[in-house]
């Protein structure tokens, strides 16, 4: 059991810096695409919140999988055509294909998390803005989007956490990520053990992620956990207002 | 007062309607508060005092009337509700700027410490200098006595320390008019005290307010001017001795008869 890890440890850390480049760099991208299409998901017009309402029931209700083998197959189909546009290369090479999917899939799932989160600001943090006339875009900077990325963070952490897991499908489109590595030291060798030392490496890397996660969470929302006894909050509090006020 | 300056409200609206889903709120309402005057809008629950005073600062927008702050002036049509272009946006931003408010639930940004709160305004909208604003803020808060507290977050304040910093953060945008809607109504009884301390000094200090509020003795005591909204329309308006004194409508009468 143990000679497999010495023998394929190298390449099962490849197939993880693999995992890991593509879990990060789809979960990036989507973050930035997801904001401007959360915020147009909110809005009031039918012409920007329909077309997004429908990428994103599709890209939540289809397996990843079936996501996976259209781009990467279906677009074979239409070899000429994206020869003609440039774009072969790009829908040639799994990696990329992958990357496209991974990208689409998580900013689907990411722009209902944020919608969620923008949705659940309070509204009067939001009027207290207004009312002082800040500009739109200020209220999204100061107030709208620090209180909705607060509420959504645990929610994005456990995308993420689905993304890292879910990018093992890209083992069928030949990359070499740790499921990849795993499935061909398996056939090189017929020990299962692979696949045990193959869980635990994913279990690492997920609990790596939950523990920098909640590191940040707790940074973000310091704000809410700094309450003191109220008692010595109320008590003095009348005599420094006569003290403080003398014009 | 010179003669010179020409005498312009601070704040003025005119004949203002609103109605929500077909009900009229607002009945055409209009009230000048000018320089200086603190005026008390009371009434019973409903009557549309916090309609007309978010009215005031376009939190929500009127159906039609007309708005003058400190010499700016505008039209308000159901039209402008939806779609507006960027110039009337501009408008109402800037009229906003002039006009701050303070809510019956304080609604500080709790992700911001009490220091933050207070100084986002003069540096977002004024476009004020950073370091100028961070000293003018420490100043008012020491003014509410919260300056103790600057670093901390809204979360751990207890209500009248909240409102105070409101207050405060109001205070910042160096506002022509404050209005105050029930600032004290969400507060525990022994809280009230400090908040309505805060806010009488500025009254005698010639701020021009417009509160609505429930606490009539106080009303009776800092007001230039009450105001008796009932139904949507003003019913009864004078100086505090006219209105609590010799109050000429029947409603007003039953109303602060079950006041006392
Ligand atoms: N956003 C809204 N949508 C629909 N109806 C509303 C809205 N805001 C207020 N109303 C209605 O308008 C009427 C007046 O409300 P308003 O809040 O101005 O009363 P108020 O005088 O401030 O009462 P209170 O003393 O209880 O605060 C109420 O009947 C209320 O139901
Ligand atoms: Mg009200």
């Amino acid at each position: 059991m143990m000679d497999i890890l010495t023998r394929f440890s190298g390449q099962l850390l490849a197939g993880a810096g693999l995992t890991l480049q593509l879990t990060a760099i789809a979960a990036l991208l989507a973050c930035a695409l997801a904001l401007p299409l959360a915020i147009g998901r909110c809005s009031e017009r039918g012409l920007l919140r329909w077309p997004i309402r429908l990428f994103v029931s599709f890209f939540r209700g289809t397996p990843l999988l079936a996501q996976l083998f259209l781009v990467y197959y279906g677009s074979g189909q239409f070899r000429l055509e994206l020869s003609q546009l440039g774009l072969w290369w790009f829908f040639r090479d799994p990696y990329y294909c992958a990357l496209l999917t991974f990208v689409l899939n998580s900013t689907a799932y990411q722009i209902e998390i944020l919608r969620g989160g923008l949705r659940a600001v309070p509204y009067g943090q939001i009027e207290a803005g207004v009312a002082m006339g800040l500009s739109r875009c200020n209220q999204y900077r100061k107030i709208i989007l620090p209180n909705a990325y607060r509420i959504a963070f645990p929610a994005l952490g456990n995308e993420i956490i689905l993304l890292l897991k879910g990018s093992a499908v890209v083992s069928v489109i030949t990359l070499f990520d740790v499921m990849g590595q795993t499935r061909r030291i398996f056939s090189q060798t017929f020990d299962l053990s692979v696949y045990l030392w193959a869980a635990l490496l994913y279990l690492l890397m997920t609990s790596a992620f939950v523990w920098f996660w909640h590191r940040l969470e707790l940074c973000l929302t310091r704000h809410q956990r700094v309450r003191q006894a109220p008692s010595t909050a109320t008590a003095p509090a009348s005599k420094r207002v006569s003290a403080g006020v003398s014009p | 007062m010179t003669a010179s300056i020409p005498q312009t409200a601070a704040l003025q609206v005119e004949n203002l309607h609103k109605s929500f889903a077909g009900i009229e709120v607002l009945k055409g309402v209009s009230l000048t508060a000018e320089k200086h005057d603190v005026i008390s809008i009371i009434g019973s629950s409903g009557s549309g005092k916090s309609t007309l005073l978010r009215c005031m600062n376009l939190l929500e927008f009127p159906d039609s009337g007309r708005l003058r702050v400190h010499g700016e002036e505008l039209e308000l049509t159901p039209n402008h509700r939806g779609v507006r272009s960027r110039r009337f946006q501009r408008q109402i931003e800037r009229v906003r700027s002039r006009l701050a408010m303070v809510f019956q639930s304080f609604n500080l940004w709790s992700h911001m410490t009490v220091l933050e709160n207070v100084m986002l305004g003069p540096c977002l909208v004024l476009k004020r200098n950073r370091i100028e604003v961070e000293a003018q803020a420490k100043k008012l808060l020491a003014r509410v006595g919260m300056l103790e507290k600057c670093q901390m977050y809204p979360d751990c304040l207890s209500g009248g320390q909240k409102q105070r910093v409101a207050i405060a953060r109001a205070l910042a945008m160096d506002p022509e008019v404050m209005l105050f809607d029930e600032p004290t109504s969400a507060l525990d009884p022994e809280l009230v005290g400090e908040v309505l301390l805060v806010i009488r000094e500025l009254a005698e200090e010639g701020r021009t307010m417009i509160m609505v509020t429930h606490e009539m003795r106080f009303a009776r005591e800092v007001s230039s001017k009450v105001v008796y909204l009932h139904q949507g329309r003003i019913e009864e308006q004078g100086s505090p001795e006219q209105l609590f004194n010799a109050p000429q409508s029947d409603h007003l009468r039953r109303l602060l008869a079950s006041q006392y």
